[in-house]
């Protein structure tokens, strides 16, 4: 039935550190006394703001508008009064934010739910209930989903995917996900497969969640949908979009997955779809993991946009040791935190708090030729080998041996014995080749 | 091209590029081969710098200079004359006076025609137009190669026989009984003239450059 | 507020945040420790003179080390590598030679060959052969001052060997050769030998030669890190397995050996070596320490695995060549210094310059393919 395809490279397994327990359930984290909203929230240009100061908002209420294609909506996640417009540092960069302090009445949260069908909705209702929803990739990409969506049908797209597989190591807010809200992130996969014309539907979980496969095909013929189920190995980066398709397709990765014909979507994006189009509700809460050696009680949350990240940290425990550091994300790919005060946003799969520093921002020794990075690398680049040529200055040849193809996950980085920052160095590489070529 | 200026210049390319390493890494295993070598090859392109461009007149023809900093053939094949001349005149010398020596040396010493060449002198004087002008920057590389042959010789038989030969024979205790036999073999001589080269790049307005360092 | 002060120490780091626990001066320590019981088993054979030397050798690379960095501001010493190096100097000398010796091989190993070039990973070649390579050419008479066994000779058996060859012996394999050139083995051999052969069920043959125990056991004279060949091969294992060192190189290395062994160790070609006797070469001279832990240097060898093959195939022709006719040494030194000289080759030519073109980074699928 299936295959679990297994890349040569492609083998990091970092270690286990203070994990969530499998199968715990997700827990509902306290809703915010303040949510501090980040208007950028998404790839491309920040939302207009849309709320004066003093102002009164509702839960689910528009405070952002899209700005262009490239933006998504930003919603309040609680009811209350917007106190300021202002400034906050996120991992990117300073952001505007809109402070919301809470009061007032719920409008959703514990009222009973209203689903309607959408069956008989037309492609173009289904995209602007997403577009109005403010539903971004949270698989990472933090595109703006109803773009992803928006390909005609019978534009060729062969296979729609829900990439079940955690983006990082150490987190498993998208296995717990997966475990309680099933049936609505089959009914997600559904309403993308309708809008993309998509001949096949397909489900891939990790290797490590045994009973999501049985869970998933029992809840497929409850609905009476034809879908398959793929497992991947329990490895890094397994959870990018184009080793999910390239395990779907049986093909080798490092093809761009727009030449693929298939889409993949993370099913936290699915679960988020289902809940704008059904349950007509906007992207005001996520589920993350709460995680990291210096963590008491590492957890699932369900937490709305806007919560304080020190305050999930409290709602586990608190730490059991002084954090070095605090990262947004996951441990391979998130951004390290100036301090807890920033915002959960709609991409935040994570928070993962670190007592050892770990990795520092420098090499700690010279590069010993070892080779492990060659190794480590899932899309049969050569770290090394590009790193010397940008640090050369020859980061067009470099693109040449294909640099462009590197995803930064971050595995080069993590076999590194001599701790050299590949991933920053090849990033900066990027950048020096796409700023010879148009200048 | 303008006289003054380049001996430093010409002196380190001659080292660093490890130009006339051939001769250097055969002979300079004693101190007084050095000696010898160096006076050898001195003599001969002292000589060919005084008459080459006495000669360049008369063999050059006006239309055959080309557009680059190139001499000419003719003036090439000139210069290769002049110094096969000398240095057989400089072999046949040292046959008379230190035949014992003149010995050791053997074919190297008919080779300093070979290594005029490679150390591109030739191609320069060539380009020459007075023997004045010829004469300084060729006396600089003479005298840099002249040291470097001593400094090698010196170094190399020191560490790889123990012993300094100079008119008499000189044994340096501990050092004698058991030396570093692998400075007296070639790769002895590209390990001193790699440190030569390397110590030329740090004295001051040598043209040090870095070159990424990484392979 | 009390908080924000507490925040103030988060550490600013890009991704990724969690790191391999195999960090550089980890794995050269790592190494260094595989191989002291190797060389407590030599230090115990040979006695104080072997300890001396090792010990020199060791303290001359410190030094030597602490005199090239210090000066420049920088400490290197944690990193293990000079240590490494160090100890593996002192293990490829005979334990009898002067001790001015192991200091020069170590100084000129760490001096020349490591930090003229840029110290840790600028080196191309290993600094432990290139030291040793240097006292072999230019001491390669006192590289001859083996220690003797209680009761035996100050000659290992390849050297017996040799010998007994050119003396126009002709036995049935290696062991006979010695046996019969009178080369004098341990009395823990003969006891071992003796008890098999009484043991053995007679038709398996003729039984044990003389001898045997001692070759495969490493009591024999030697130099004084590489005699112990199980030690330094259960060592060598156990860092492969953790891929520490890469198993590619030896395997390559000793099996190309073995072959060449076989094939051309006969009288056809010339009898440079003794033929059938694949073991006994293999365990002779330093061609295991060499194999496992010099030529696995991560540094002096190539970057990517088809790479290291190659590299192996060509360490395992060169020792056989410099082992035949070569005069420095037992030929494994001087075979890694040169392999060392062809590993920028080996990567020009293996090192995919456009990684992807060929398909290397093909799943393999089960049959069937996905779902």
């Amino acid at each position: 039935m299936k295959g679990t395809p297994l890349f040569p490279r492609a083998d990091i397994v970092p270690p286990d550190e203070n994990l969530v327990p499998r199968g715990a359930p997700i827990v509902n984290a306290a809703v915010p006394s303040t949510a501090v909203i980040p208007l950028l929230q998404h790839e491309g240009p920040p939302a207009r703001c849309v709320v004066r100061p003093g102002e009164h908002v509702r839960e689910g209420m528009v405070i952002g508008k899209a700005d262009g294609p490239l933006s998504a909506n930003v919603h309040s996640s609680i009811p209350g009064t917007v106190r300021e417009i202002l400034p906050v540092e996120m991992p990117g960069g300073s952001v505007d934010a809109v402070v919301i302090d809470l009061g007032g009445e719920f409008d959703r949260s514990g009222r009973p739910r209203v689903s309607r069908t959408w069956e008989a909705l037309s492609r173009l209702d289904l995209l602007s209930r997403v577009q109005a929803a403010g539903i971004v990739g949270l698989g990472g990409s933090l595109l703006p989903t109803h773009l992803k969506l928006a390909t005609a049908p019978g534009a060729g797209v062969e296979v729609c995917v829900a990439n079940g597989v955690d983006c990082e190591p150490s987190l498993s807010a998208d296995n717990a996900l997966m475990r309680e809200k099933g049936a609505e992130i089959a009914e997600g996969l559904r309403i993308c497969g309708r809008l993309l014309g998509a001949r096949r539907l397909v489900i891939a979980v990790s290797e490590e969640e045994d009973d999501l496969p049985g869970m998933f095909e029992r809840v497929f013929r409850a609905k009476d949908m034809a879908c398959d189920v793929v497992v991947l190995p329990a490895r890094y980066p397994y959870g990018h979009e184009q080793l999910v398709m390239a395990a779907v397709n049986g093909s080798a990765p490092g093809v761009e997955p727009g030449a693929t014909p298939g889409k993949v979507l993370n099913v936290a994006t699915l679960h988020a779809i289902y809940e704008a189009v059904v349950l007509d509700r906007p992207m005001i809460e996520r589920v993350l993991t709460v995680t990291g050696d210096a963590v008491a009680q590492p957890r699932n949350l369900k937490v709305r946009v806007g919560t304080r990240v020190g305050d999930l940290f409290d709602e586990c425990g608190g730490f059991t040791r002084p954090p070095a550091r605090v990262v947004l994300g996951g441990p391979m790919r998130g951004s390290a935190l100036p301090s807890l005060e920033a915002p959960v946003t709609k991409g935040t799969a994570g928070v993962v708090a670190l007592s050892r520093a770990g990795a520092g921002p420098c090499a700690a020794y010279p590069c010993i030729r070892c080779g492990l990075c060659v190794e480590a690398c899932p899309w049969g680049l050569v770290p090394v080998r590009l790193y010397k040529l940008i640090r050369q200055g020859r980061a067009g040849h470099a693109e040449s041996e294909g640099l462009s193809r590197c995803t930064e996950c971050g595995c080069c980085a993590f076999a590194c014995p001599s701790n050299i920052p590949l991933v920053t160095e090849l990033r900066a590489g990027k950048r020096a080749a796409a700023e010879a070529k148009h200048g | 091209m303008n006289g003054a200026g380049s001996p430093s210049r010409h002196e380190r390319r001659a080292i660093v590029l490890v130009l006339g390493a051939g001769p250097a890494a055969a002979v300079s295993t004693r101190l007084v081969d050095g000696v010898v070598m160096a006076i050898a090859t001195f003599v001969v392109l002292a000589g060919v710098s005084l008459l080459l461009p006495l000669v360049r007149r008369g063999i050059q023809r006006d239309d055959a200079v080309g557009p680059g900093p190139t001499a000419p053939p003719a003036v090439l094949w000139g210069a290769l004359l002049i110094s096969s001349c000398l240095t057989a005149l400089v072999e046949l010398a040292l046959n008379a006076l230190m035949p014992a020596e003149s010995a050791r040396l053997g074919i190297y010493v008919p080779l300093i025609a070979v290594s005029m060449l490679t150390m591109g002198r030739v191609d320069e004087l060539a380009l020459c137009p007075s023997p004045a002008r010829a004469l300084a920057p060729t006396l600089g590389v003479g005298a840099a190669y002249a040291a470097l042959l001593v400094i090698v010789a010196l170094a190399r038989e020191v560490l790889g026989s123990g012993t300094i030969t100079l008119g008499r024979t000189t044994s340096l205790g501990i050092l004698a009984d058991d030396p570093a036999r692998a400075f007296g073999l070639a790769a002895g001589a590209l390990i001193c003239l790699g440190y030569l080269a390397a110590a030329l790049r740090l004295l001051p307005g040598s043209r040090a450059r870095s070159d990424g360092g990484e392979r | 507020m009390a908080e924000r002060s507490r925040e103030a120490r988060l550490l600013q780091a890009p991704a990724p945040h969690s790191r391999t626990s195999l960090s550089t001066p980890v794995l050269a320590w790592i190494v260094a420790a595989s191989l002291v019981p190797a060389l407590a088993w030599g230090i115990a054979l040979f006695g104080l003179p072997a300890a001396l030397v090792c010990g020199t050798a060791l303290v001359a690379a410190v030094l030597a080390e602490a005199l090239t960095t210090i000066p420049f501001g920088r400490f290197t010493l944690a990193d293990g590598s000079a240590v490494l190096t160090g100890l593996l100097v002192g293990m490829f000398m005979p334990a009898g030679v002067p001790l001015g010796i192991p200091a020069a091989a170590s100084f000129f190993g760490l001096v020349v060959v490591k930090q003229t070039f840029g110290g840790l990973g600028r080196n191309w070649m290993n600094p432990a052969v290139g030291g040793v390579l240097f006292a072999l050419v230019s001491w390669s008479v006192s590289m001859t001052h083996w220690v003797a066994l209680p009761g035996g000779l100050a000659v290992p058996p390849l050297e017996s060997l040799r010998a007994a060859l050119a003396a126009g012996t002709s036995a049935g394999g290696p062991l006979s050769a010695l046996n019969a050139g009178g080369y004098v083995f341990s009395a823990v051999d003969a006891a071992v030998v003796g008890w098999v052969n009484a043991h053995l069920p007679s038709f398996l043959g003729a039984g044990l030669q003389r001898g045997t125990f001692d070759v495969l056991v490493g009591i024999v004279v030697g130099p004084t890190g590489a005699v112990s060949a199980p030690l330094l091969a259960a060592g060598a294992v156990l860092l492969a397995s953790r891929g520490i060192i890469r198993w590619e190189i030896p395997v390559a290395y000793l099996g190309v050996f073995v072959i060449l062994v076989l094939l051309l160790g006969g009288p056809a070609a010339g009898r440079p070596l003794h033929p059938g006797g694949a073991l006994f070469q293999l365990l002779s001279g330093s061609l295991i320490l060499g194999a496992f832990y010099a030529a696995t240097d991560p540094v002096t060898s190539p970057l990517v695995r088809t790479g290291r093959w190659a590299y192996g195939v060509a360490l395992g022709a060169l020792t056989f060549l410099l082992r035949s006719f070569g005069s420095v040494g037992d030929g494994v030194v001087a075979s890694i210094a040169l392999g060392n000289t062809l590993v920028p080759l080996i990567d020009r030519a293996t090192v995919p310059s456009r990684p992807g073109a060929r398909g290397r980074a093909r799943p393999e699928l089960p049959p069937g393919g996905a779902a």
